[in-house]
């Protein structure tokens, strides 16, 4: 097969998918352009600064570094996913309480490396935490308060994704 | 940043793959952890007309024991899966210890112990541990599977013995294990970066403080990891004290031919290089059984 | 009841954790597409051809614009026109290269494509052809007799020069136990904002007229500059701020994509979308920081400062961005050398010098960065020389807090702060003697502990009175808020700056409430939209609290009068005082005697049913204040870092930060701290990470950010803080701005704090950031020196 375009059919947020995509789009854009998920941010698209980041069938990956045809078959969690309805998760009220965002670029992806982090690690020191949250820049905040956030998250009941809606 | 124009195949055996690289050869790349190869399409400094992504292709990610002690790695092993192996941590410690410092946790997620080795960089880790170990790379193409031993395989900076048309599909390890002591470290801006200067030794040591055989690497100083033989026959026979790691650490930085970047002059890494080999080899023979430093 | 600044709810950060940001790439437009920029390969080149017709053959390509098509309708800005600023020299600069380009990355032309690949395909089968010119690569280089000049008019590439100072330095010097000269480089650096620019142009023909997207901190100013470019009447432009993702400085005004886009739009009649990805960030936005300043300093025995003589050169790179951009630096830098000390005679040289580099604009901390590390690095180094305690030697140059307001030899007003005290309290804070010790003890061990001391001024929200002491005409200088009650109670306020990161929508709102005596809940701000907000400054030079917060207070007291005036026909015609809390308006006698602040609100709309006004009485309740802050304010600040060196290896560890900030009166602590914390981790990038290079014909080397680097999680030692208060006599509150503070602090007592690391080696530190390869350098000339 040559065609420029693909289809790709993928689960996002716990809801299906399935679009013919060019294949030299990155999954970044994809989520941002055709599924108007616009919370993952592109901050380098060279894999350096964690905007990015996402789950992909549960590990945290930096969506500009994978094209969108790689996701095909794929179930992935966007920032949009973490809430259930209007009611965030506690890591998402902890980012509030502790003022860990400033202008709020660099939020989803550290809410999903914190997720992410927090399912491999849900006991850590506050190395850990600051080593987990190491791929990821934030220019605004000086790390400090996203650091207690997670720390406290971490203190509560374990994280969960939201259950599918019912109809 | 976006990528050029590109022919995509995702085949789902080995078969398929090795036969679209024999069919494209240099017109095409190989996609893997896309750690390495997306930020090059993204920024146009790669414009293949060919794309294979071998994500697809079964039975390349494993990590499993060989019968000297050691370990064969699939391919597309995910490096998060070389980090959490106890097999890894067991039969080849400086392996699991250099894992982390390898960029950060959702890069070796996605990134593969294959892509990274057949990428070469000079100043990566993964490259750096195979050729300490004396690792083999079992390269297969559409006719052919041959294997090569480490030494023969980096060539240049982002270059390796790999033939268009060939897919590095194994990574075969020795034990180093009981009887090794070892000690990896580098010196970064910043943790997870490249190393400016890296440096992986491995020792066996008799009981009474004389070394046996030393394995002295160094990274990031070259086109590609570089053994100081020098060195590591001064160690070789000898009872190791300060002054002769001293003198050890001299011998690195005279052997060392370093370039100059951004961010490093050759003095610097001449220099460094010297004294980092000295801290590997101290966290080797301190701790017993090897350690890093920071 | 305002609430408490830990309690609030901040609908800013409300929305960002739920991913349901607007950012400028969020935006979609029905028959939007995207455009992408020709860049400039060459430092210095005329353009002798454009050839588009491969380009447009693409399929999805759609258009394209070149130079010639926009030259003939725009005027230039003049950053440095006669009269807008005295020091400066006049050049135009126009919105794109007329027939040659001045720096690598400078964009020529503009093309428009269905998908922003297409669009980048076209670039690539674009071909310029260019004549090459010699090219200047620093100041060095620019300054030397015969070397070419980057601009048509200009008889060389010094775009600013001022000289200035006060007393008697030859008698200083005369009087010297010590005289210290010594010259200091400061690397290029650039703000690095997580989201980079972008634009999106509409241009309507049926209606002439244009809205401009933009990811800006100054949306008036913005459309100012579209309007005299393009030469439209103000109210043929509309800008708008969606949500921006940082921008420390350099998301200000005046960049040519945004013309070209413009032009592109009204061309193709289809809104199109520009995003800047990062290599063009680093490459061709605005840089900064880059300067030589060379001091000699007049020392007295007992470590007091007699007198300084400065030259400060800054490399401005190919363009000024604006009306201050030419001073910006020069001056600030000139005058921030005094710092915080009774220093009486003061003499600079500042120079702006244009060279074949990305052109320059603000990153926080402008000027201020490199005064402080110029003047912190001289105590250190006179403490050194009368092998005194650094701290000690400070006191004994401070200001003393009676003496203020002080008016410095380098043309500053001080207006309060207590710096002695914010010493005092940081050394308490640190615990510094046992920081010595310690010090001592690893010392004994052969490891190699410092301690880095910086004390210094910030100066903030700059009024329109210092913009033209500095002789710079035509940048407004006031914001504005426009303060409006509906007719059920509920309040907005529009003021005319432009969050971007710095919480307004909450912190703002929080005043709004607090100045009115109504619930938090009640108000709401509006920002980002020139057709909805009040004309003004914008967001810059850590003004908003001072200005925009000015312009909230201004209008909220007229709108609070005349509340309290219609509040009296509800109040059987009450003669006595009245007030406002809990959104009531009562008697203060007989609080039990009240009217709710929303039945009050219906009457001026005629919704009331209980009231009706007398005709006399203007209907509705809407106010427009301004602020122009009478004189710039100045917070203050001391900082301490404890870092670890390992001179084998170069590596700096950051161990421990101490922060004691004076921003005036506190308006929101939560914020504050988040700014100083989140100010002093980009400090600290800036004195151990950040460096853009160049090579020799103009190239950047650090075009990407495995090459620029800023720091992460790992590079952040523990903060601890502690603010205290000296309100400003100038400003509506006694607030000062605290923006750039912690950066300013960091730069400097990081570089300190290695320098006295690396004290048994004698070390010359004069030039940041020390990276391993630099302070590894650094030891060996000492060593050599020897």
């Amino acid at each position: 097969m040559t065609s420029a375009d693909r289809n790709v059919k993928l689960t996002v947020n716990g809801k299906e998918y399935e679009s013919s995509v060019e294949v030299r789009k990155t999954l970044a854009d994809f989520l941002r352009d055709e599924l108007d998920l616009t919370g993952t941010h592109l901050g380098c698209e060279h894999g350096v600064c964690g905007a990015c980041t996402i789950l992909f069938n549960g590990d945290a990956v930096r969506s500009c570094l994978m094209l969108a045809v790689q996701a095909d078959g794929a179930d992935l969690t966007t920032v949009e996913g973490l809430a259930q309805g209007d009611d965030l998760n506690a890591l998402q009220l902890a980012f509030q309480e502790n003022h860990a965002l400033q202008c709020g670029f660099c939020t989803p992806g550290m809410l999903m490396t914190a997720f992410a982090f927090l399912q491999d690690t849900p006991d850590p020191t506050e190395e850990q935490v600051k080593e987990g949250i190491s791929g990821n820049i934030c220019r605004c905040t000086g790390y400090a308060p996203i650091i207690q956030a997670i720390l406290q998250t971490s203190k509560g009941p374990a994280l969960v994704l939201p259950t599918k809606d019912e109809g | 940043m976006k990528p050029a124009k590109f022919e995509y195949f995702a085949p789902t055996s080995l078969a398929e793959a090795l036969e679209l690289l024999e069919e494209h050869g240099d017109d095409a790349k190989v996609l893997a952890g896309g750690q390495s190869l997306m930020p090059m399409l993204n920024m146009r400094l790669a414009l293949p007309e060919v794309v294979v992504d071998i994500n697809r292709i079964p039975g390349l990610d494993y990590i499993s024991p060989t019968p000297d002690g050691g370990l064969a790695i699939g391919a597309l092993t995910r490096q998060r899966s070389v980090e959490r192996s106890d097999a890894v941590l067991e039969r080849i410690p400086v392996l699991a210890a250099a894992m982390p410092s390898i960029g950060h946790f959702q890069i070796r997620n996605r990134g593969t112990v294959g892509g990274s080795i057949s990428h070469a960089d000079p100043a990566a880790e993964l490259p750096a541990i195979c050729f300490a170990l004396d690792g083999e790379l079992v390269l297969s193409s559409a006719s052919n599977q041959r294997v090569l031993k480490a030494e023969n395989f980096f060539m240049s900076p982002l270059t390796t013995a790999i033939e268009p048309g060939e897919l590095l599909t194994e990574i075969r390890l020795p034990d180093r294990s009981q009887g090794w002591r070892w000690g990896f470290q580098e010196v970064c801006r910043r943790q997870g970066d490249f190393a400016m200067v890296g440096a992986v030794s491995l020792l066996q040591m008799d009981g009474g403080g004389v070394c046996r055989s030393a394995c002295i690497t160094m990274f990031g100083v070259a086109g590609a990891p570089v053994r100081i033989r020098r060195a590591e026959e001064a160690l070789a026979g000898e009872r190791i004290d300060d002054n002769l790691l001293g003198d050890v650490s001299k011998i690195v930085s005279e052997e060392l031919d370093p370039d100059s970047d951004i961010h490093a002059s050759a003095a610097y890494r001449k220099e460094v290089g010297g004294v980092i080999a000295r801290r590997t080899l101290e966290a080797a023979i301190n701790s017993g059984k090897g350690g890093d430093g920071a | 009841m305002s609430q408490s600044d830990e309690d609030i709810s901040r609908p800013e950060a409300s929305r960002m954790v739920r991913g349901r940001g607007r950012f400028l790439d969020d935006i979609k437009l029905p028959g939007m597409c995207y455009a992408a920029f020709v860049r400039s390969l060459h430092a210095h080149a005329y353009i002798t051809g454009i050839h588009v017709d491969e380009a447009l053959k693409i399929p999805g390509a759609i258009a394209v614009i070149t130079p010639e098509e926009v030259l003939p309708h725009v005027e230039p800005v003049r950053p440095a026109a006669p009269g807008s600023s005295d020091f400066a020299r006049p050049y135009d600069r126009y919105p794109v290269p007329p027939g040659k380009v001045v720096f690598v990355g400078e964009p020529i032309l503009v093309v428009a494509a269905e998908t922003p690949h297409i669009a980048e395909d076209m670039l690539d089968a674009i071909t310029i052809d260019y004549e090459p010119i010699e090219a200047v690569t620093d100041v060095d280089q620019s300054l030397a007799p015969g070397a070419p000049t980057l601009h048509q008019g200009m008889a060389d590439n010094i775009v600013f020069f001022r000289e200035f100072g006060g007393g008697d330095t030859d008698k200083a010097f005369q009087q010297a136990d010590l005289v210290l000269e010594k010259t200091f480089n400061f690397p290029r650096q650039t703000a690095v904002p997580l989201e980079g620019r972008g634009v999106i142009a509409s241009y309507d023909r049926g209606q002439d007229h244009l809205t401009v997207w933009t990811s800006t901190r100054a949306p008036h100013q913005s459309r100012s500059v579209f309007a005299t470019v393009m030469r439209l009447p103000e109210y043929g432009v509309r800008v708008i701020g969606p949500d921006t993702g940082g921008e420390f400085g350099i998301k200000g005004t005046g960049y040519p994509e945004a013309i070209m886009l413009s032009f592109l739009s009204k061309k193709i009649d289809r809104p199109v979308k520009w995003v800047e990805d990062r290599m063009e960030n680093l490459l061709a936005c605005a840089h900064a920081h880059e300067q030589r300043v060379e001091v000699s300093v007049a020392a007295k025995g007992d470590g007091t400062v007699l007198g300084i003589r400065s030259k400060v050169l800054v490399d401005q790179g190919a363009h000024c961005l604006g009306p201050t951009s030419a001073g910006l630096e020069p001056m600030t830098t000139g005058q921030s050398i005094v710092g915080p000390y009774r220093i009486e005679n003061y003499h600079c040289e500042a120079y702006g010098i244009l060279t074949n580099k990305c052109p320059g604009g603000p990153y926080r901390g402008v000027g201020t960065v490199q005064g402080v590390f110029v003047i912190e690095r001289i105590m250190d180094m006179i403490a050194q020389a009368f092998d005194m305690d650094p701290a000690e030697v400070r006191d004994r140059n401070f200001i003393q807090p009676h003496e203020l307001p002080y008016e410095t030899v380098a043309g500053r007003l001080y207006d309060s702060g207590d710096y002695p005290g914010s010493l005092e309290k940081l050394l308490q804070l640190s615990e510094y003697q046992d920081l010595r010790l310690a010090q001592q003890r690893a010392r004994a061990n052969g490891e190699h502990l410092g301690i880095g001391i910086s004390c210094f001024v910030e100066h903030t929200s700059t009024g329109s009175q210092d913009y033209h002491k500095r002789g710079v005409y035509g940048l407004p200088a006031f914001d504005s808020a426009t303060i409006q009650v509906d007719p059920r109670g509920n309040i907005t306020a529009a003021v005319s700056a432009q969050s971007t990161g710095q919480n307004h929508e909450s912190v703002f709102a929080n005043l709004v409430a607090r100045e009115l005596g109504v619930p938090y809940a009640t108000v709401k701000i509006i920002e980002g939209d020139t057709d909805a907000t009040p004309f003004g400054s914008g967001t810059g030079v850590s003004r908003s609290a001072v200005s925009t917060g000015g312009a909230i207070r201004l209008a909220a007291q007229d709108i609070k009068q005349k509340v309290l005036e219609l509040a009296r026909f509800f109040l059987e015609n009450e003669e006595g005082e009245l007030d406002i809390a809990g959104g009531e308006v009562f008697v203060k006698a007989d609080p039990a005697r009240r009217v709710s602040f929303a039945r009050v609100a219906a009457s001026a709309y005629d919704a009331s049913r209980e009231v009706s006004l007398p005709e006399n009485i203007e209907r509705g309740l809407r106010v427009t204040r301004s602020f122009d802050p009478p004189h710039q304010v100045f917070g203050n600040g001391a900082h301490l870092a404890v870092v670890r060196v390992t001179p084998e290896t170069g590596v700096v560890k950051l161990e421990k930060y101490f922060v004691v900030e004076d921003c005036g009166t506190i308006m929101d602590h939560v914020v504050v701290e988040g700014q100083v914390v989140g100010a002093v981790a980009m400090g600290i990038g800036n004195a151990l990470l950040e460096e853009l290079r160049y090579d020799e014909g103009g190239q950047l080397l650090t075009g990407s950010l495995m090459d620029y680097l800023v720091p992460t999680s790992m590079d952040i030692p523990e903060i601890q803080t502690l603010h205290t208060e000296s309100p400003s006599p100038f400003t509506e509150g006694g607030v000062k701005g605290v923006g750039e503070a912690g950066t300013v602090g960091a730069y400097t007592a990081v570089a300190n704090a290695v320098a006295d690391a690396l004290l048994p080696f004698s070390v010359e530190l004069t030039e940041p950031p020390v990276g391993p390869e630099r302070v590894w350098n650094m030891i060996k000339m000492a060593q050599g020196n020897r």
